[in-house]
């Protein structure tokens, strides 16, 4: 293959000359053709001519069978190039003779020949012979060739400056051009705005090119804005999102991101570090209700703050247990509206942030002050004012579920005794593990038990069926217990006996006050009666 | 320059000539030979190619010597005229053309009808043309133009 030029100039240039070189050859051979035509039928016709100018002259030979005239005639006609061979024939005579026949030259080819009747030159009408003239065929086709070659040559000189003048003219106003725009945008890194001058171009010309370096101007211009812009706001929000990530990954508070199923889509390093005990790299879950402690309740939760008519915000305080540790959680609870998506979407996905702080020590400390506030100091029992309220309670349900609430009023005997001999800390002694034995005996949590004050104490219990062996049983095992010695010191003991005043509600009293004040009165009834017994009210009443 | 005398001789020559040309037809010529020659008759043909060159004989092979009437004479004029439809001068022109190639030679000139008579009567194979009207009895006529 030779290698071309890749120049435009050269190239348009090369195309034009090879066009125009094929254009030359068909259009020479097409004028060969019609040209050598033509030719043949001037040169026939000239030879025609010639012929009828010798025509008389020849007539007068054939008439006189003048051989030297004839001889003459063909001579000066042969010595014509356009002639290639002629021949003149008298008439045959009566006999058939042919009295003349002279010819010269080449006189083969009969159909090309140019015939002239001779015609007898005193009596019209009258033949006497064939003037016979052969056109030179071979000196037409040279004449026709030579010709074509000149036309040939001239239409290449031709094409050849037309094509270097063509490429002159696009050298110097095309590719000349285009190659300074393609020099000066070459200067320009698209990654780096600062570079994008203008291009250079000739003030005042209108043609294609400059109209083109003006666009490329105006685009580059408003692209080196865009692009500027575009970094200073991606610089912005860089710095914005470093500092949003600054927030969401240094903040001591967990953070979290919900979607409709409650999966958490997003985390952060405090929210790991909550639910992971140390040296454990993965949630055990990602659906967040299951990483807590109360799964339903949480998911109702949720639930409820997708739902668009209640408030998008909940608080909630959590237990959990992460480990062994039992940790409680502050978790606040927003739904979140993505703005941008409210038009397109219609099927609108409500994800759900979570913030959740650690307040095991405040929630503890808050049980402890509430424990604090319900509880007698000294027993752990529960105190009068948080007592009765309880009791209020049981005595509500028990109405409204048909239950009965037993309720038992205690009091201790020879207590003061104690107190007197061997000081009210033996004394607290003496409460605390009677405390400790009604704890022991009842639930704490389903059960009542009540320090009223000093040595008085209340013990309520819910039952569904009231048997009245059952509590009378009971009663008397807690009261021997009760009885037992108690050690008030290393070697010390001392023993207290205990009066048991049973009243039954709602048979005994609907209110609680009246149930407390019949309980009150079967103690005093007791401890009139002998002490270290207990009484039922219903008994008495009879 | 065309003077005045040169226009009006041009304008007319056409004239005398055709004045000569009706003259001519009136001349009625007879063409004549030697008593002693063999030949009667001939026709138009024959004279014309014995005239004209074609054959130096008569038809019987008999050479053949014929005569003009005087050169520039209104008498050899009408002659050739009726025997070719020619004027003397296309004949003089015939006759130089083969001058020097041919071997044909022009007729032998007379001075007068009376001398071509004359040497017709003295030769065996003279031929000529007299007007008819001066046929005497030493020659044999041999061919009459047609009056029409």
């Amino acid at each position: 293959m030779i290698k071309i030029s890749q120049a435009l100039y050269v190239r348009v240039a090369l195309s034009i000359a090879i066009v125009a070189i094929v254009v030359t050859l068909v259009s020479s051979t097409l004028s060969y053709y019609s040209g050598f035509k033509e030719k043949k039928n001037t040169n026939y016709l000239l030879v025609q001519q010639l012929a009828q100018t010798m025509g008389k002259t020849a007539a007068i030979a054939a008439y006189l069978n003048d051989r030297e005239l004839s001889q003459e005639i063909i001579n000066g006609l042969l010595s014509n190039d356009l002639v290639q061979g002629a021949s003149l024939e008298g008439e045959a005579n009566a006999k058939g003779e042919m009295e003349l026949f002279i010819a010269s030259g080449s006189t083969n080819k009969k159909n090309e020949a140019v015939l002239i009747k001779l015609i007898h030159p005193f009596i019209e009408g009258s033949f006497i012979g064939v003037l016979a003239i052969y056109p030179d065929d071979k000196f037409i086709e040279q004449q026709a060739q030579s010709s074509l070659i000149k036309e040939f040559l001239l239409m290449l000189i031709q094409s050849i400056v037309i094509a270097f003048f063509v490429s002159l003219v696009v050298r110097k106003w095309l590719t000349q051009p285009i190659q300074n725009l393609t020099d000066s945008f070459a200067t320009i890194d698209p990654t780096n705005p600062e570079t994008m001058t203008m291009l250079e171009f000739k003030q005042g010309k209108r043609d294609e090119i400059s109209r083109l370096t003006h666009g490329i101007n105006a685009l580059m211009h408003e692209l080196k804005l865009t692009i500027s812009n575009e970094q200073s706001l991606r610089k912005k929000t860089q710095e914005l999102e470093a500092k949003f990530r600054l927030i969401f990954e240094q903040a001591s508070a967990g953070i979290c991101l919900l979607d409709d199923n409650n999966i958490i889509t997003t985390f952060n390093p405090a929210f790991k570090h909550y639910f992971t005990v140390p040296g454990e790299e993965e949630l055990s879950t990602l659906h967040f209700p299951a990483l807590l402690n109360n799964v339903d309740e949480l998911q109702s939760l949720l639930a409820d703050i997708r739902c668009d008519k209640n408030p998008p915000q909940a608080t909630l305080d959590i237990e959990c247990k992460v480990g062994h540790k039992t940790i409680w959680l502050h978790c606040l609870f927003v739904r979140l509206t993505e703005q941008r998506e409210t038009k397109r979407n219609a099927h609108q996905e409500h994800l759900v942030e979570v913030i959740l702080h650690d307040v095991t020590e405040r929630a503890e400390r808050e049980f402890q002050t509430r424990f604090e506030a319900d509880h007698d100091p000294l027993t752990d029992l529960l105190n009068r004012r948080a007592g009765e309220k309880r009791l209020k309670k049981a005595l509500r349900e028990c109405v409204k579920h048909n239950q009965h609430l037993v309720l038992m009023m205690i009091d201790l005997d020879k207590f003061k005794p104690i107190n007197d001999t061997y000081g009210h800390e033996a004394g607290d002694k003496v409460l605390i593990e009677i405390a400790h034995r009604f704890k022991k005996r009842f639930n704490q949590e389903t059960d009542i038990c009540i320090r009223l004050g000093g040595d008085e104490f209340i013990v309520a219990r819910q039952v569904n069926t009231y048997s009245k062996a059952t509590t009378r049983e009971q009663s008397i095992a807690l009261l021997n217990e009760l009885q037992q010695d108690i050690y008030i010191s290393q070697n010390k003991t001392c023993a207290v006996g205990a009066s048991i005043g049973i009243a039954v509600g709602p048979n005994d009293g609907e209110e609680l006050l009246e149930l407390m004040i019949n309980g009150d009165k079967m103690l005093y009834h007791v401890k009139e009666t002998g002490r270290g017994q207990i009484a039922f009210y219903d008994e008495f009443k009879k | 320059m065309m003077s005045y005398r040169n226009v009006l001789l041009y304008l007319l020559q056409p004239l005398c000539l055709l004045l000569v040309s009706v003259n001519a037809k009136s001349t009625e010529f007879v063409v004549v030979v030697n008593k002693s020659n063999t030949i009667n008759a001939l026709s138009k043909r024959e004279v014309i190619d014995i005239y004209m060159g074609r054959y130096l004989t008569f038809p019987d092979g008999e050479t053949s010597k014929p005569l003009d009437l005087p050169a520039q004479s209104a008498l050899k004029n009408d002659f050739y005229l009726q025997l070719v439809n020619k004027d003397e001068q296309k004949i003089n022109a015939y006759w130089a053309r083969l001058l020097f190639s041919g071997r044909a030679k022009p007729p032998t000139p007379s001075t007068s009808v009376k001398d071509a008579l004359n040497k017709i009567a003295a030769s065996q194979f003279a031929i000529g043309y007299i007007p008819q009207s001066q046929v005497t009895d030493a020659v044999k006529v041999v061919y009459t133009f047609d009056k029409n």
